[in-house]
């Protein structure tokens, strides 16, 4: 059993020398080049996502501001008729004996 | 071959081009630093596959360069992409791993008896150097998971101490120390099972 560690360790010690003085193949020549045809075009992509995501942008901001002037004018227009979204929910399931009973527990009627 | 460019801009000044969207000016960190990330690839992931990984960690430096805070050394911060670069893909090859990993070839399980054979230092070393510790290592490290190699590769292959390891991973001290030692532990267990079944087979 001793022998065998002993034998493990050394294995180890091994794979350890070989791994750092182990040496790199030489780099090829045209990789540079090909890494910054790569990044040339991944900068095109990314210039193109901008445009886009700004024409995208200053389509939302102007359906929010048309988003939200609706939403004020549907508000001032229920304050204004006094709309019972409740009261009318319910009104209409009145002829229904347990739609009644049911808004009836929810405390409307 | 290429040679590391000494000459020519700073890279804070370099950084400071590509970011106002100089995108050629690049090319100065991509001659400066390939042979850096070459090293670190090769040592790492398939020598076929080391271009790659190089390319990738390039792209991803270009892609996150308005984040570089300048507080480490470019280089530090480079090597830590291209480290997590290698853990992706050995994560990736993980996942899709579908054929279990072969066993040693017969040179190889005859190179382990050789090298324990070895009667001298020098005979020891020249064992080491041969390609037949690449295939054992390789099928060795292929056993782990790929955070227990990569910090087992980090620590007790490269030697880079466990701060240093954590830097360049992004994890914690303390998780990577721990891990460290598990890893050793499961490393050395494969390594007898290896020999174990070299022994049987002899």
């Amino acid at each position: 059993m001793k022998d065998r560690r002993r034998d493990a360790l050394k294995l180890e010690e091994a794979l350890i020398r070989h791994h750092r003085q182990a040496v790199p193949r030489d780099i090829p020549s045209f990789l540079p080049q090909k890494v910054m045809a790569h990044l040339r075009e991944e900068a095109m992509r990314q210039k193109s996502s901008h445009a886009n995501g700004s024409r995208v942008s200053g389509l939302v901001w102007r359906f929010a501001g048309v988003t939200c002037l609706i939403a004020i004018l549907l508000g001032v227009f229920g304050i204004e008729t006094e709309v019972q979204t409740q009261y009318q929910f319910a009104e209409s399931m009145v002829d229904d004996a347990s739609s009644l009973e049911f808004v009836q527990d929810l405390g409307i009627l | 071959m290429v040679e590391p460019l000494k000459d020519g801009p700073q890279d804070s000044e370099i950084i400071g081009r590509v970011n106002a969207g100089d995108v050629d000016a690049f090319e100065w960190l991509v001659h400066r630093y390939t042979p850096l990330l070459f090293g670190i690839v090769s040592r790492h992931v398939p020598r076929d596959r080391a271009e790659e990984l190089v390319q990738d960690a390039f792209v991803e430096a270009f892609r996150s360069l308005e984040s570089y805070s300048h507080r480490a050394p470019f280089s530090h911060w480079l090597s830590r992409i291209a480290v997590r670069c290698c853990y992706g893909y050995w994560r990736s090859h993980h996942r899709n791993a579908e054929i279990p990993m072969s066993s040693l070839s017969e040179e190889s399980e005859n190179w382990m008896n050789q090298l324990l054979a070895a009667r001298s230092q020098e005979a020891f070393e020249s064992e080491a150097a041969r390609a037949e510790a690449a295939e054992v290592l390789a099928h060795a490290l292929g056993k782990l998971s790929p955070q227990d190699r990569m910090v087992v590769t980090l620590v007790h292959l490269d030697g880079y101490s466990v701060q240093e390891a954590a830097d360049l991973t992004g994890w914690t001290v303390i998780g990577v120390k721990v891990r460290a030692h598990r890893s050793r532990t499961k490393l050395r267990k494969i390594i007898l099972d290896l020999l174990n079944h070299g022994r049987r087979g002899a």
